[in-house]
């Protein structure tokens, strides 16, 4: 707990709450600007169609907020030097440690408030009929626990490579990557192409008969996808494994 | 006495370059321990090594009369305060916010961040970011989170780095009185001889990875060799004459040199050469200044 509450201290200034905040301000700046004026079919079909599309807005953008999440945290202790310094008063577990905690505690609130806030909009437009709460605690663990896992992964690599552009680009590539295999109609593939591909791994709302001349959607509700959940648990795992491995080997 | 650091056959390979070789050093407890090298002869690396921060390629380590391992590092490190090359800081928070970091996760009493930072002059200016700090006020809070919980062991590498003639002063004298105010064992690397032979009572000179020399301070100083030059108006024929009355001398450029004499043989010297009517120009006590011998150890592989 120490050492947690050393990550927070440390945190003071770098701005991490504005780095989720943008992520979730974009995010309901978009969902504005898409329902400004609601159709009778959009007001039907609403509360899908927003769980439907926040996690390929977050699949497009997280790669990128994790990563700055991620460098922001780490990078201070690269810009002046402070590993020497800690790695003589704390073990390198109990650091990566904390610092994937510090993550989780800015993480966790951004879940859930992107759950409220797609709550809060529905309720805001009057969508038809009353919103399944079950859809909405599974959003927001799906959610968190995708987002975690990119944060981990790009939290061992911005400690490993002290240039923190490397981690960012990659972190770029990972949100192509993400918005690719949404549109590919193969699960396998984002289960194995690392953390990405969980945003659309994990959605439990399906498009279904899209028209495109008359325009006609319909959204549904297929069975929560706790494989493909078991599988991000084991992303995390190797994430860990292959973090603390980094870091021990890093010689100072 | 007690040995607080000792090494045994330590060495430290990059690639194929051997950067530490076989090193065994012993630091006495109390003493302030220069450790004295040109650079890239291996000091930081071998200051790394000992608090865990690179790992040995080979040998062993014991801090406080126990070997090092993975296990008891942190717990032995508790003891133990160190600045290694440039000072380790949080640019965004304050001098006081970066202290209370170390205080906090040694879990020592807040009282000792406004300690530490009397001790080191920087009480002035701990409620300005770091970023904003001279390297020389950055070097001073590294040593103020080094002192943090007044360590048995202090590691500082090149601590003088940064400062000002002034700062630098100060920063010998509050090493050098470490050990009687604290009970501190200091080690201090440096590459400027004229540093450690300020602060130092023990030495180690490394060259190319190699101690070449460790013993206290003294026997360094011991090792100068006096001699006697003789300038003349003619050296070979005082050489000969000084031969002849059994004093062994060399020739040098302008210069006789003589061993060392007491002061009757010297003037016994002159009488002889005076009385073959052998001008002396002039006479001249010379000896081996440290940085010889220093030049000599590392093969004037130095900056002075």
């Amino acid at each position: 707990m120490t050492a947690l509450r050393m990550e927070f201290w440390k945190s003071r200034r770098r701005g991490l709450w504005l780095v989720c905040a943008a992520l979730l301000a974009v995010e309901l700046l978009w969902i504005f600007w898409a329902f400004h004026n609601p159709s009778e079919q959009e007001r039907q079909k609403g509360w899908l169609y927003l769980l439907y599309n926040m996690p390929l807005l977050n699949g497009i953008l997280f790669p990128v907020i994790g990563a700055t999440l991620a460098s922001r945290t780490a990078d201070i202790e690269h810009k002046g030097n402070t590993l020497k310094l800690l790695e003589t008063i704390q073990p390198k577990a109990q650091l990566f440690h904390a610092k994937l905690l510090l993550g989780a505690c800015h993480l966790l609130p951004l879940a859930a408030l992107q759950a409220a806030a797609l709550l809060g909009i529905g309720f805001y437009y009057g969508f038809y009929g009353q919103p399944d709460p079950t859809n909405y605690w599974q959003y927001a663990l799906f959610t968190f626990t995708a987002c975690f896992a990119v944060y981990a992964l790009h939290l061992a690599l911005s400690l490993t490579i002290k240039n923190q552009f490397v981690p960012l680009c990659i972190g770029l590539g990972g949100s192509f990557i993400a918005l690719l295999l949404m549109f590919l109609p193969y699960e396998l593939p984002r289960l194995l192409c690392g953390p990405y591909g969980f945003f659309g791994a994990l959605s439990f709302i399906y498009m279904s008969d899209w028209d495109p001349k008359t325009r006609i959607y319909h959204f549904l509700r297929i069975p929560t996808p706790w494989g493909s959940f078991a599988a991000l648990l084991v992303w995390i795992a190797a994430i860990y494994v292959f973090g603390r491995i980094a870091l021990d080997r890093k010689e100072l | 006495m007690l040995i607080l650091i000792s090494t045994k056959d330590l060495c430290k390979q990059y690639g194929s370059a051997l950067r530490v070789n076989s090193l065994d050093l012993r630091v006495p407890e109390g003493a302030v321990y220069g450790f004295l090298g040109p650079n890239g002869a291996g000091k930081s690396t071998t200051l790394k090594m000992l608090l865990g921060l690179t790992r040995p390629t080979r040998g062993e380590i014991s801090i406080f009369g126990k070997p090092v391992n993975d296990a008891n590092r942190i717990s032995l490190l508790q003891n133990v305060g160190s600045l290694i090359e440039s000072p380790s800081y949080y640019g965004h928070l304050t001098g006081e916010e970066n202290l209370r970091v170390v205080q906090t996760l040694r879990g020592r009493p807040a009282r000792e961040i406004a300690e530490v930072l009397a001790l080191v002059r920087l009480g002035s200016a701990k409620d300005k970011k770091v970023s904003q700090y001279s390297l020389g006020m950055k070097q001073r809070l590294g040593l103020a989170a080094a002192l943090l919980g007044y360590p048995k062991l202090l590691i500082l590498d090149e601590p003088t780095n940064g400062l000002d003639p002034a700062g630098i002063q100060e920063m010998r004298e509050l090493i050098r009185s470490l050990p009687a105010r604290y009970g501190m064992t200091v080690v201090v690397s440096s590459h400027l001889l004229s540093e450690i032979d300020q602060m130092a009572t023990d030495v180690g000179i490394i060259s190319d990875g190699r101690l070449v020399f460790q013993d206290e301070l003294h026997r360094l100083h011991e090792r100068s060799e006096h001699h006697i030059a003789i300038r003349t108006g003619n050296n070979t024929l005082a050489a000969e004459a000084l031969r002849e009355s059994g004093v062994d001398c060399k020739s040098g450029e302008e210069y006789l040199v003589l061993p060392p004499l007491e002061d009757p043989q010297v003037a016994q010297c002159i009488a002889l050469l005076c009385s073959r009517r052998i001008p002396v120009l002039r006479i001249e006590e010379r000896q081996k200044s440290l940085e010889d011998i220093f030049l000599g150890l590392t093969e004037g592989a130095v900056s002075l």
